[in-house]
């Protein structure tokens, strides 16, 4: 099990694209993550929220409490137009490094 | 369910954090401790196992204020109730809501249109009743004074009659004798069919008598109103046509000829 937190990069990566087509509350982000990984891929809370918010300060994501009716409110989080130009661009990185890693290893 | 908001209100103790920058957290985390307990609990585990899978997702104890410390943002403390926008931004909010409010919809096609035929299904209910009151109760009638002006006809609910034209002779002597009211008329509707010029039509009439257009206070808008010996038997058949029948019957015409015969 490898702790996300160590991994900033990778996990803003996985953070917005996991809600680059819908919003999403950190619960659901980290419920995602781990069953798409397989249980591979874990973020504590100490280490999901302040990196949320961290990404909220750097205007990659943006959060807003939603109040239902008869239920909590949630905070859920989206996308910018900049968290949707760095996510392209983590994407072509992190491309690039899996292909670069795959021909020194051989595969 | 268990309440994590003093866990986690311990663990952030040392940040000293604003009151409402504290809730918010607060509230942020707990909700998702809630939804950890919740699903350990829906996987067969104790109360006491749900509680500790819970709080192991809290990480150690200093951990978590560490980490926030990182971020030195003071975060907005308004809540957005679905449909509301924010201060100074409402268009952008708006549209953020009707996109994720279509994303829902997505996502629950079946509820959504059930909620869709609902909502369409009471305002054409709603449509409609406001067009009835409205123009029973609410528009006034098209006379001078329609406040003034009532309407009372005979009844007999011991047989099963509700409504009943009142005989001529009682009527008239209403009107003769009345001192509730300043003026009676009366009024009997039925139909008649027009011939002499082109096809016959059969068309909407009424019998009234002589004071009824003085009572409505209208007078007829071309020509002279009946007279009290017109209303006497043998007094001469005289109609007044309505706008509407005299313009498309005759064209409008002062030397309109025509023959009436009664409807059987």
């Amino acid at each position: 099990m490898l702790d996300l937190g160590m991994k900033k990069g990778s996990a803003t990566l996985l953070i917005l694209s996991l809600i680059e087509h819908e919003p999403r509350h950190g619960y659901d982000l980290s419920k995602r993550i781990e069953s798409m990984s397989r249980g591979v891929l874990r973020f504590h809370v100490a280490s999901l929220y302040p990196l949320l918010y961290r990404l909220e300060d750097r205007g990659l994501i943006e959060g807003r409490w939603v109040e239902k009716e008869g239920q909590r409110r949630r905070r859920f989080y989206r996308i910018t137009p900049a968290g949707r130009k760095v996510l392209a661009a983590q994407r072509k990185s992190w491309a690039a490094l899996v292909e670069a890693i795959g021909q020194v290893t051989g595969r | 369910m268990p309440d994590f908001h003093a866990e986690i209100r311990a663990r952030l103790a040392s940040l000293r954090m604003p009151p409402a920058q504290e809730s918010d957290i607060v509230d942020e985390l707990s909700q998702h401790l809630d939804d950890v307990y919740r699903d350990a609990r829906h996987r067969g585990l104790s109360d006491g196992d749900a509680i500790e899978t819970a709080l192991e997702a809290l990480s150690s104890d200093a951990a978590l204020a560490r980490a926030l410390r990182g971020t030195g943002r003071i975060r907005g403390t308004e809540s957005v109730a679905i449909g509301q926008g924010r201060r100074g931004n409402w268009l952008g909010a708006l549209g953020q809501d009707l996109a994720f409010g279509l994303r829902l919809m997505r996502v629950r096609p079946g509820f959504s249109a059930a909620a869709i035929l609902l909502v369409g299904l009471g305002i054409a209910a709603t449509a409609t009743t406001f067009s009835v009151v409205n123009t029973v109760l609410l528009k006034p009638l098209p006379f001078p004074r329609s406040e003034q002006l009532i309407a009372y006809w005979g009844t007999a609910p011991d047989k099963g009659l509700p409504q009943l034209d009142l005989p001529d002779g009682v009527f008239t002597y209403h009107r003769e004798h009345t001192k509730t009211l300043q003026s009676v008329a009366a009024y009997d509707d039925g139909s008649h069919t027009i011939t002499g010029q082109g096809d016959p039509e059969r068309v909407r009439s009424a019998w009234v008598s002589y004071n009824f257009f003085t009572v409505l206070a209208v007078p007829p808008a071309l020509g002279r109103a009946f007279t009290r010996d017109e209303e006497r038997p043998n007094g001469g058949l005289v109609v007044i046509l309505s706008d509407a029948l005299w313009r498309g019957r005759s064209g409008a015409s002062w030397s309109t000829i025509c023959r009436t015969r009664s409807s059987a």
